[in-house]
């Protein structure tokens, strides 16, 4: 039990660093839903007894991460033509660095809490990089689509956090994350489809003209 | 007269699940309506009636309830508070978004005519196409109920779901005028406070884990009367829900969404952002200081507030001496007053809680009642004067004289001159500073105040008066739509006097 | 019959290390529907050369005359260290790792300071590729090693693998898995595959190694072909270790696992060689700190859980 669930937290950690790296935006919307459906299976782990509720629960989580986000956005991608991330200069070594970098935070901050988690030492590490990572994500990205699939791998970060944490009572826990994306998304889903018919492209650089204009710009 | 208020007070006790859940329910269903309705006319009665009817009940609810001191009623295991006991806060706030909604409400229905009448363009050429009513009626209406259910939530997961669905709620609103400038601050309110909030979640689950001694329960009444908290997740816990609401609430250096958003979304929908949201932002940060405090921390909690109150007049002060906008300064300004609640917040540990707590009622009172009112009238005034730099306004004194009085008179009360229920609050801020002894916080503040007050000055000073000669062009609309920000400012000063007087009996 | 046993099995690694090569050209024959070159394509090419006459270059010094068979002989003797079949190699000590890595790492400096003396633009780029990707592979490699030897608790290579079993497996399957990545991705940075190097390239400007030993003719060439397969060897087996534990104490069957997994680990390092493209040249230094992110993170999580 203990090692599928470390294989799993391994391969939600490929998917947070391959989200870094990945300059195509449909390869970040698979996979923000590789990691939301392979975190689904992480309570199934927790659970000593056999209900049916973590089952269909799961079920749903990987319903709704794994196919019906992805396709959302992917209309999203086709009919703004989104497809390619700005490629800039200092790419990659921004993001090996700030890799590394989080890794390093987030280990530190889990070995200095001090808690018992009962699925193996590795979730919190794990959950904290996916929330970094998540938020690099927001930051680092010019596609407003990106953006989007920042906020789910943050959320993902949250949920196995709440994995960790609530052993006793997961579901409603889940449940309030759950429910917290599906709205979210569904409305920036609106946000970023009328972005894309506003503007011609989809590029968060466009959404640049509400800003501090100081005098020296102003007299130009 | 006396029976009949305790008539009232039993009834209002009593009754509190039910009126509390009318309050919560009648909203939603008012947008259902509103969603199958077909004529714009009718939407907007919708949305007067429910905010009549909201703030009838509102009112019901909470003035009886005022006058009591000591009624412990269990609050333990529900969703929701069963009392104001206690919780006066909550109901303060409670009356403020009622109010607000209705002044909204009333203001609606003259505005939106006549915006349908008069045609705009924007910068750009593009004809302005406003969105369709019934998203704006049903998605008001939704606003309203989230906004109610924060102020009635007793579980930290419940408040947290309350603001997520506010931020939700409020995003169509503000992309009412449809175009890029808004769609991008729709984008970026959006982005900005989803991941505020989700810095909120983390800090709800922390709490949960610093309560997990007495059973991890985040009913707020079981986490005031919990005596063994892990300290470092609790610290953890109150440094991540401030910053995860503070976001929410405009504090810098994570108020970049307010300026964008609140100058782009139409005039009412920027009055309850301004006046009733931030509020309820600033009520979850409240309750996590309450319960830090309960733990013993207060110093800690205290001393993070403290340091990002005065971050946040910094900011505004800098960034409002050189607005070209008059609706952005204004939202400055509200950035102005939240970091001065939550500055007041802070120094409750040294200048005494009971005290503190009328300057921050008052505070948030004035601030709401007041920007609200100038938000209706910058509403109006972008309507007559198509323009929303203030270098395009000039002598608004002999165009519109009843407008200009009120807009002089709301910019007066606005900076916090002695009628204004603001002025009270900055004066006992100052007060406290220099009698605990930090005289160089105390002349940053005062200093900071000044450059505000210059700031907003500068900007309404030049509108009212100019060298233009130009005749009076003032529509009986526009007057009565001048109401609900004479009504405002006039129960402001009210407001103020009562407190004073209040203060002295 | 132990000094025989010893002395058997340095012999045949010695004489079996250019199979490997071979496998590895095999398989991706084979996935180009060709039937491809022998097996032992190798051997017959190093004979050949041996049987060819030397040039040197006038602007060479001695030190390109000594550079191969120096090469051989450090590679030979970094071989020896290498365990074979749950017997250790002809020598073995704590910390003979750090020897292996150090051998080889003399012997890619001779290849360097060889290639730079012919005085040849294209062998000095070479030359400084070789250099750079070595900076960024060899933390990797120390990095799994050290890792290897936190788990299993021994500081030799021979105590390394010995301890190495499928008990150790169930236990610390996920941390072995990312250490066999990274040692891989190593090997093939070393042995100049596919996706840090395509062996099979004419073009000098996309060569890397190959274009280095552009210069040597005959028993030189083919003593370098020989150092080669026996770095892929040494590297290889490192990664059989770990993915095939043999834990019988009989020897011939240690051996023939032992064997077998060195022809798994050659055969995947074909897989990739058809799959893959070559990686764009600025991308090899992040490709390669990505792995080492993995062994830090392999380490790290050893850490975390003892």
């Amino acid at each position: 039990m203990e090692t599928i669930s470390q294989f799993l937290i391994l391969a939600i950690i490929f998917c947070n660093f391959f989200l870094l790296f990945s300059h195509s935006t449909k390869r970040l919307v698979d996979l923000a839903a590789i990691q939301g459906v392979l975190a689904a299976f992480l309570p199934l782990l927790n659970s000593r007894e056999f209900f049916f509720e973590p089952f269909i629960f799961a079920l749903i989580v990987i319903i709704l991460k794994g196919f019906f986000f992805p396709s959302i956005l992917k209309k999203i991608i086709v009919k703004n033509s989104a497809y390619e991330e700005k490629r800039r200069e200092y790419y990659g070594h921004i993001s090996w660095s700030m890799y590394l970098l989080i890794f390093f935070v987030s280990v530190w901050l889990s070995t200095r809490l001090n808690f018992d988690v009962e699925t193996s030492a590795w979730i919190l590490p794990a959950s904290f990089m996916t929330i970094f990572c998540g938020f690099l994500t927001i930051i680092l990205k010019s596609q407003t689509v990106s953006q989007i699939t920042g906020y789910i791998v943050l959320e993902n970060g949250i949920y196995c956090f709440g994995t960790a944490i609530f052993i006793h009572q997961p579901l409603m826990v889940e449940a309030a994350i759950l429910l917290d994306i599906f709205v979210a998304i569904f409305v920036m889903g609106m946000a970023v489809f009328h972005i894309g018919r506003e503007f011609k492209d989809s590029d968060s650089d466009s959404l640049g003209e509400l800003r501090e204009v100081f005098e020296e710009e102003a007299q130009k | 007269m006396i029976s009949i208020i305790d008539l009232l007070r039993d009834c209002s006790i009593s009754c509190f699940k039910e009126f509390s859940l009318f309050l919560i329910i009648m909203p939603i269903i008012a947008s259902i309506i509103c969603f199958l309705l077909r004529s714009n006319s009718q939407k907007r009665s919708v949305l007067f009636i429910a905010g009549f009817f909201h703030f009838l009940v509102s009112a019901l609810l909470v003035f009886p309830q005022l006058y009591i001191d000591n009624i412990s009623i269990s609050n333990s295991n529900s969703l929701f508070i069963s009392s104001f006991s206690g919780n006066v806060e909550n109901a303060v706030f409670l009356m403020i978004v009622s109010l607000l909604f209705l002044g909204a409400s009333y203001y609606v229905m003259g505005y939106l005519p006549m915006e349908e009448k008069n045609i705009r363009k924007d910068e750009e050429g593009f004809i302005i196409n406003d969105e369709p009513e019934t998203v704006f009626s049903g998605f008001m209406l939704l606003f309203l109920a989230s906004m109610t259910l924060v102020c009635f939530s007793n579980h930290m997961g419940l408040l947290w779901a309350a603001i997520e669905a506010t931020t939700l709620f409020s995003a169509p609103l503000i992309y009412f005028h449809r175009s890029r400038k808004s769609l991008e601050a729709t984008w970026k309110y959006l982005v900005v406070c989803s991941v505020g909030i989700a810095i909120a979640l983390l800090g709800t689950f922390f709490l949960s884990i610093a309560a997990s001694s007495s059973g991890g329960s985040l009913y707020i009444s079981d986490l005031y009367s919990t005596n063994s908290f892990n300290t470092l997740w609790l610290k953890l816990a109150f440094i991540f829900l401030f910053v995860g609401y503070g976001t929410k609430m405009g504090l810098s250096p994570m108020h970049t969404w307010l300026p964008d958003a609140h100058s782009e979304a139409p005039s009412m929908v920027s009055a309850l952002l301004s006046g009733a949201l931030l509020n309820c932002a600033f009520l979850a940060i409240w309750k996590s200081h309450l319960i830090v405090s309960s733990a013993g921390l207060e110093s800690f909690s205290s001393s993070i507030m403290v340091v990002f109150g005065i971050f946040t007049l910094f900011i505004s002060a800098v960034f409002i001496i050189n607005q070209r906008e008059y609706k952005r300064a204004l939202a400055y300004s509200s950035v102005e007053n939240m970091g001065l609640m939550c500055l007041l917040l802070g120094i409750s540990s040294i200048a005494g809680y009971e005290n503190t707590k009328q300057f921050i009622f008052i505070n948030a009172i004035g601030h709401s009642l007041i920007k609200s009112g100038m938000f209706f009238l910058a509403g109006l005034v972008f309507f007559q004067y198509k323009s929303k730099k203030f270098s395009d306004i000039e002598s608004m004194v002999e165009k519109t004289p009843t407008m200009s009085a009120v807009w002089f008179i709301g910019f007066i009360l606005l900076s916090g001159a002695p009628p204004s229920p603001l002025f009270l609050p900055k004066f006992f801020l100052i007060k406290a500073f220099l009698s605990s002894g930090n005289y160089y916080t105390a002349i940053f503040i005062i200093l900071a105040f000044i450059i505000i007050f210059g700031g907003l000055g500068r900007i309404f000073f030049s509108t009212l008066f100019g060298s233009k000669e130009t005749e009076k062009d003032e529509s009986p609309q526009l007057k009565k739509l001048l109401i609900p920000s004479q009504i405002f400012f006039l129960s402001s000063m009210f407001v103020s006097f009562l407190f004073l007087w209040f203060l002295r009996g | 019959m132990e000094n025989i046993k010893l002395f058997l099995q340095a012999v045949i690694i010695l004489f079996a290390a250019p199979i490997l090569p071979g496998i590895i050209n095999r398989v991706k024959a084979f996935f180009g529907g060709r039937q491809g070159r022998n097996i032992f394509q190798l051997y017959f090419d190093i004979y050949k050369l041996f049987n060819k006459g030397i040039v040197y270059s006038n602007t060479t010094t001695l030190i390109f005359r000594i550079a191969a068979p120096a090469m051989a002989a450090l590679s030979c003797i970094a071989a020896l260290i290498m365990p074979f079949g749950g017997q250790s190699g002809l020598l073995s000590f704590s910390g003979d790792f750090i020897l292996i890595v150090y051998l080889l790492a003399l012997s890619r400096f001779l290849l360097i300071i060889s290639a730079m003396d012919t005085g040849s633009p294209f062998e000095g780029m070479g030359a400084s590729r070789e250099a750079q990707f070595a900076v960024f592979a060899e933390p990797v490699f120390f990095m799994s090693i050290l890792t290897l030897s936190k788990i299993t608790g021994e500081s030799s290579v021979h105590g390394i693998f010995s301890k190495l079993s499928p008990v150790l497996w169930v236990e610390n399957a996920p941390v072995l898995f990312l250490i066999v990545l990274s040692l891989f991705i190593v090997m093939l940075c070393e042995t100049s595959r596919v996706p840090f190097d395509d062996p099979d390239t004419h073009l000098e400007l996309t060569m890397i190694h190959e274009v280095m030993v552009l210069d040597n003719s005959g028993p030189d060439l083919g003593l370098i072909f020989y150092a080669s397969a026996i770095k892929l060897w040494i590297l290889g087996s490192f990664v059989s270790a770990i993915i095939m534990p043999r834990h019988s104490e009989i020897f011939w069957l240690d051996s023939l696992i032992y064997i077998s997994g060195l022809a798994i680990v050659a055969i995947s390092a074909g897989v990739v060689e058809s799959v893959m493209a070559r990686v764009r040249l600025l991308r090899v230094p992040q490709f390669l700190l990505a792995a080492f992110s993995v062994a830090i993170m392999a380490f790290v999580f050893q850490s975390l859980k003892g």
